[in-house]
């Protein structure tokens, strides 16, 4: 009885010892556990805190996933980690090995991988395609290893595969669920850091683009492999490069015709970070400006580094022909000035040589010859003078109050003995109502009139006439209509431009019925720079071209428009205003 | 009595033409005078002159382009041309001296004498 009662206390007390060591055991791998568990965590946190600042400023996935395998022995027991990714190419692979292992366990594991991309993907890879890098252990031949454990996740970065990454041992029974949960977790969230990241790119590049597509400089970047990342449409349109998807820098050298080494100068600007711009390019009839820049990082630890070249299509077209125009009337004036002035020496030495040999009629003639080329460079320079003044805003008006009726028969006078050796009348026709004194610059409104009056002879024929006009214009009404109630004939007719909005003003006209205009050379005529050719009048005599220019001048300091309303063959309406204040 | 030489001017400053062409006229030469080149042409149709007087800048059609008609006229193209000219372009020069122009003068220097010089030396008084 002793005996059994021993035994089962035995039993009892070894159950208890076994009991509670199972359940120290219990505890313990309870602990070690959640030891294993808060390990787990925190190599999570690091790789994840660590791929975030590498995500950061490298969207190099072979980097991110270099992150990823560096640190696994920690967690996870391997003979060899490696990964493969996908290139346009060629099929990136990477060992990595804890120990040495022979070159059969290195081509199985490719082996396997390759079949799984094939899987993933639905398309046949090659060992040919399969560029491979080892590092770690080396390989030793003799070695029998095979591989016994494997664990294959692939990696996807914006729902496309990229290829795969994978775990593999000599020893089997290895990776359960535990150690490959923390791989899917880790590698997922770094796909989804990278797809974010690469969305927000996308989101940047597309601002970006959507900024130089609206510029109206053209504009091209390239890497620093001379690889095009931005072409404009501006800068495609100005270089009548077409449009096609891959535009290399070759498409730019060719369209420049070697005006601009595009190429030479991208090289310089980077070499020396240095800002270049080259001034008056001739490319394909049109003028640029070109500055080249290097393209520079300020972003995290690539900051300072040369990223590429932009090159930055200035047309300057516009201003060369404005420059060219500017040219062209300096040498016209110095001509205008010069021509009289040589007149005017010839003449004085004509007279030196004759000496006493020169009739009286002939003296009567040199000197008119020389009053008369006197006359016209004096004319000339007063016109230049008056429009240099409006130019440069120095032009004063001296306005008082004055009579329009008696400035106009005036000036009738002035230029009835002229219009009569040409055979022309001069006739006047005021409106009723027209206000006796407007506050007006008498001397230049009679410029005015000189200018409109001698231009009106001068292209109207014998035995026609000219009509000087007045008429009170009321805000609000139309201008036909007032021309129409004084019993005004002129060519102002059809519908006009800027006669819509008038002030109660003086609205003054010449009608002649001379040659006309037509329609394409009125914008020029009171155009400093566009002179369609300075006509001479019935008596030999040139205007300075500049008249209407300086009439222009004039009405518009006393806050009044101008205008000419024509019709080729029948003759022309020159019309200014003059606003009643 | 020997004839009057004659000399047509193609110049569209007409105060210049007339100096010079009274000059002339008063040195015992017959002179026409045309206000441009289109003009000068005409008047070459039925007025054959021993020398031409002809300036560069000319409304219309300027000297370059008559001096080439003229050479290019079997009729005329013997006359002897001055080209009388304020510019100064070598281009211009060089072409007005390949198309056959027999002389030129500047026109912001020269002298009338230095102009009657040189028209003695081509026509003879």
């Amino acid at each position: 009885m002793q005996t059994v009662t021993l035994a089962s206390s035995l039993f009892v007390v070894a159950i208890a010892v076994a009991f509670s060591v199972w359940n120290n055991w219990r505890v313990n791998a309870h602990l070690e556990e959640k030891k294993k568990e808060m390990d787990r965590k925190m190599y999570e946190l690091a790789i994840l805190k660590e791929l975030g600042e590498r995500v950061g400023y490298s969207l190099n996935v072979q980097k991110i996933i270099d992150v990823i395998t560096g640190s696994l022995s920690q967690f996870i027991e391997y003979s060899a980690v490696s990964y493969m990714l996908i290139e346009p190419e060629k099929v990136i692979f990477k060992v990595h090995l804890e120990g040495s292992v022979s070159r059969d366990f290195v081509d199985n594991i490719r082996n396997r991988m390759l079949r799984s991309l094939s899987a993933l993907l639905n398309k046949e890879f090659s060992k040919d395609q399969v560029e491979e890098t080892l590092s770690g252990a080396i390989l030793v031949d003799e070695l029998e290893s095979s591989v016994q454990s494997f664990f294959n996740i692939p990696l996807v970065i914006g729902n496309k595969v990229v290829g795969v990454l994978t775990v593999a041992h000599v020893k089997d029974g290895l990776y359960k669920e535990e150690e490959m949960t923390i791989l899917y977790k880790i590698t997922n969230q770094a796909s989804q850091a990278v797809t974010k990241l690469q969305e927000v790119v996308e989101t940047e590049q597309q601002k970006l683009n959507a900024m130089v597509e609206s510029m109206n400089e053209g504009v091209v970047m390239t890497d620093m492999d001379y690889r095009i990342l931005v072409a404009n449409p501006v800068v495609r349109k100005s270089l009548c490069i077409e449009e096609k998807k891959d535009i290399t820098i070759f498409d730019f050298i060719d369209n420049l015709e070697g005006k601009f080494d595009i190429r030479g100068k991208l090289e310089e600007s980077v070499k020396l970070d240095k800002i270049l711009v080259t001034n008056e390019v001739l490319i394909k009839d049109k003028f640029f400006q070109i500055i080249v820049s290097p393209v520079k990082s300020n972003f995290g630890i690539l900051s300072g580094k040369i990223l590429g070249g932009v090159v930055i299509f200035h047309d300057i077209t516009h201003e060369k022909e404005l420059e060219k125009m500017k040219e062209d009337f300096t040498s016209m004036m110095v001509h205008e000035l010069r021509s009289p002035l040589d007149g005017i020496k010839k003449i004085a030495e004509l007279i030196k040589l004759r000496g006493d040999k020169i009739t009286p009629e002939k003296h009567n003639e040199y000197t008119s010859m020389i009053n008369d080329a006197s006359s016209q460079m004096l004319n000339l320079v007063n016109d230049l003078l008056d429009v240099a003044k409006l130019e440069s805003g120095k032009f004063q008006l001296f306005a008082e109050p004055n009579n329009i009726k008696t400035v106009i028969e005036e000036r009738i006078n002035f230029y009835g003995s002229l219009a009569k050796d040409s055979n022309i009348n001069l006739e006047m026709q005021f409106g009723k109502n027209l206000p006796e004194m407007v506050k007006f610059d008498k001397t230049r409104v009679n410029q005015i009139f000189n200018n409109l009056l001698s231009n009106a002879i001068k292209f109207t024929q014998e035995s026609e006439k000219i009509v000087a006009q007045a008429i009170l214009h009321q805000k609000g009404k139309d201008i036909r209509e007032e021309g129409k109630e004084a019993g005004l004939s002129w060519f102002l007719e059809k519908e006009e431009k800027g006669l819509a909005n008038i002030p109660d003003s003086l609205f003054i006209a010449v009608t002649d019925s001379g040659i006309g205009i037509s329609k394409g050379n009125i914008p020029k005529l009171f155009n400093k720079f566009k002179q369609f050719g300075a006509v001479k009048d019935a008596v030999g005599k040139k205007g300075t071209g500049l008249g209407l220019v300086v009439s222009k001048g004039i009405t518009e300091a006393h806050g009044g428009i101008i205008g000419v309303a024509s019709e080729e063959g029948q003759g022309s309406t020159f019309y200014f205003t003059l606003p009643i204040i | 009595m020997s004839e009057k030489k004659k000399i047509l001017i193609v110049e569209d400053e007409t105060l210049q033409a007339n100096a010079i062409s009274e000059y002339l006229i008063g040195e015992g030469y017959e002179v026409k005078v045309a206000n441009n080149g289109q003009e000068g042409l005409k008047t070459l149709e039925n007025y054959t002159p021993n020398l031409i007087l002809m300036d560069i800048l000319m409304p219309i059609m300027d000297g370059i382009a008559t001096l080439k008609e003229i050479k290019s006229d079997p009729k005329i193209k013997d006359i002897p041309v001055i080209v009388l000219t304020n510019l100064k372009t070598e281009e211009t020069m060089a072409e007005a001296e390949k198309l056959g122009a027999a002389g030129y003068l500047f026109k912001i220097n020269f002298k009338l004498e230095d102009l009657l010089k040189k028209v003695k030396e081509i026509v003879g008084n």
